[in-house]
């Protein structure tokens, strides 16, 4: 009986120890700024989001001759909330499996580079409005892998636009793997726009567009012929 | 002068779509019989990463093809990629695609050298709340297409919310120019038209197509939009009165694109190919709000919904 009770409150000083364990360690990480702690989808998304507002109203980056300073800063931010590899795959779809590592890698590299040119630009053209994370959704596959959709309202003068991230779990940090603006998938957008081309043609096409600058290839697609 | 560039733009936009609405209607009622369902490609792969592909949220409740026989299709933890695979090769048809291109660079030359420096010039005259309040009374004064297809759709509540804020904004909040349903009492508005409403009832989209001026939509949608037109006031008065409707018509693109210029400009600079992108994202917009119809809290009014909302 009494070997019982011992070990009985042996296991809870051993729990005890091992919730204040946990605990210090929650607040150790949580006191350092950017850790790869991310507790829940939603923080990771208020917290990427804060950041990324903090370059943009920062008076010491403001104007046209720190852009390329905040530009890096924005790029720096973005690819530790973002998985490009997940982003890559999912818009190249089942042509994924048909390619081999250097092809991906060679596309990794190329699609992030061009997303980085296309988007990080328009962030400059942020001015008052507010970004409102509203909740989160986890679910799990049969392996374990767990899946967030975080839900944000783009809040501007007089309407919001709902944006949702979709986030996936890996090695304890929450990346974004799309995002839905109004329910438009970005990256199914994407690969409706690639699903024509072969693999080598999207990789000249893209390479192409990086080289000549943003408009190239918007115009390339111009073309009154029938 | 834009008065007249947009009445110009208008006038041709709105009749096409109005008299081409019987034709349209019966292509519509014979595409269904004349296209076969599509099958289902539901290969197995062996190969491993399955889970690559594996998205919770693909899940598509429009995809209820009785020729479907993968036993996943439907289990929201389905982790066979190619369940997924097989969904995204149902893409809009577009058979008149070269037509459609034609039309899309018609309609990107107008924006950019037309609408786009006219809206400039318009905005540099008006200060943004007076513009705001202008595609406010816009929108107040489509109201009906939203009540009479929230009713269509079954909503009877929200069909009542939106009453409720036609009559609020119309008389409280001056002809709509300002909102007070929505600042006062927190009724937001709830959008709905007819395209959404067939859509709704198991219509498919038929096929994509860019229509001069109007820009995007699908067969379903014009269909919708010219069934909308005998409810909308700015259509009655385009009907009654060609000038005026037009002007009107006019005046609300330019007020509108004033409020977001350089938008459109940014979205196709940043595309891969325009065409597509727009195709695309215009198919999945309207594909999420009628599958996403009912899901949102839309039966509880905001001024309720508002409480159980977590904050970041």
């Amino acid at each position: 009986m009494r070997k019982v009770k011992i070990f009985v409150s042996e296991k809870i000083a051993c729990l005890a120890g091992g919730l204040m364990l946990g605990l210090m360690s929650v607040v150790l990480l949580a006191a350092m700024p950017g850790s790869a702690m991310a507790a829940d989808p939603s923080e990771t998304v208020s917290r990427a989001v804060d950041e990324i507002i903090d370059i943009l109203s920062d008076p010491e980056l403001a104007g046209e001759e720190n852009s390329e300073e905040r530009y890096g800063r924005v790029v720096a931010l973005v690819d530790k909330f973002l998985d490009f590899r997940e982003i890559s795959m999912r818009t190249m779809g089942p042509r994924w499996r048909d390619i081999d590592d250097a092809q991906r890698q060679t596309f990794i590299d190329l699609f992030k580079k061009y997303l980085e040119r296309n988007y990080i630009d328009q962030v400059d053209e942020y001015s008052d409005e507010k970004v409102v994370v509203k909740n989160h959704e986890i679910r799990e596959d049969r392996r374990g892998n767990r899946y967030a959709r975080v839900m944000t309202d783009f809040v501007m003068k007089d309407q919001a636009v709902p944006i949702n991230y979709r986030m996936r779990e890996k090695d304890g940090r929450w990346l974004v793997y799309d995002v839905e603006i109004e329910g438009v998938s970005l990256v199914r957008n994407f690969r409706s726009q690639f699903e024509p081309y072969s693999f080598d043609e999207l990789i000249q096409r893209l390479e192409e567009g990086l080289a000549t600058g943003e408009d190239a290839l918007a115009d390339d697609d111009m073309d009154f012929s029938l | 002068m834009f008065d007249q560039k947009g009445e110009k733009t208008e006038k041709s936009g709105g009749r096409p779509a109005l008299w081409l609405a019987p034709l349209v209607l019966c292509f519509f009622l014979i595409l269904p019989v004349a296209l076969p369902a599509e099958e289902v490609v539901s290969e197995q792969d062996p190969a491993t990463g399955r889970e690559d592909f594996y998205d919770p949220w693909d899940e598509d409740p429009l995809d209820e093809d009785p020729l479907d026989e993968d036993p996943w299709d439907d289990d929201p933890w389905d982790d066979d990629p190619w369940a997924q695979n097989a969904r995204d090769d149902k893409t809009l048809a577009d058979p008149l695609e070269p037509l459609n291109r034609v039309f899309f660079t018609f309609n990107d030359r107008l924006y950019v050298w037309v609408l786009d420096p006219v809206a400039r010039g318009y905005a540099s005259t008006l200060p943004e709340d007076v513009r705001l309040c202008f595609r406010r009374f816009f929108r107040n004064l489509k109201a009906p297409v939203r009540v009479v297809n929230h009713l269509l759709q079954g909503r009877v509540r929200d069909s009542g919310t939106e009453l409720a804020r036609f009559t609020i904004n119309t008389t409280v909040g001056i002809a709509g120019l300002t909102d007070p349903a929505a600042d006062t009492f927190g009724i937001k508005q709830r959008d709905a038209d007819l395209g959404q409403t067939l859509g709704i009832y198991g219509l498919g989209d038929g096929f994509y197509i860019n229509w001069p001026l109007a820009g995007p939509s699908t067969l379903r949608d014009s269909v919708g939009a010219a069934g909308d037109s005998l409810v909308n006031p700015l259509s009655r008065l385009m009907a009654q009165d060609p000038r005026a409707g037009a002007a009107a018509y006019s005046g609300r693109t330019v007020n509108n694109v004033s409020l977001r210029l350089g938008e459109y400009e940014r979205f196709t600079a940043a595309a891969f190919d325009p065409y597509i992108a727009v195709r695309d994202a215009y198919w999945q917009h309207r594909r999420s709000i009628i599958r996403d119809r009912g899901k949102e809290d839309s039966e509880v009014p905001a001024l309720f919904s508002d409480a159980d909302e977590v904050g970041p």
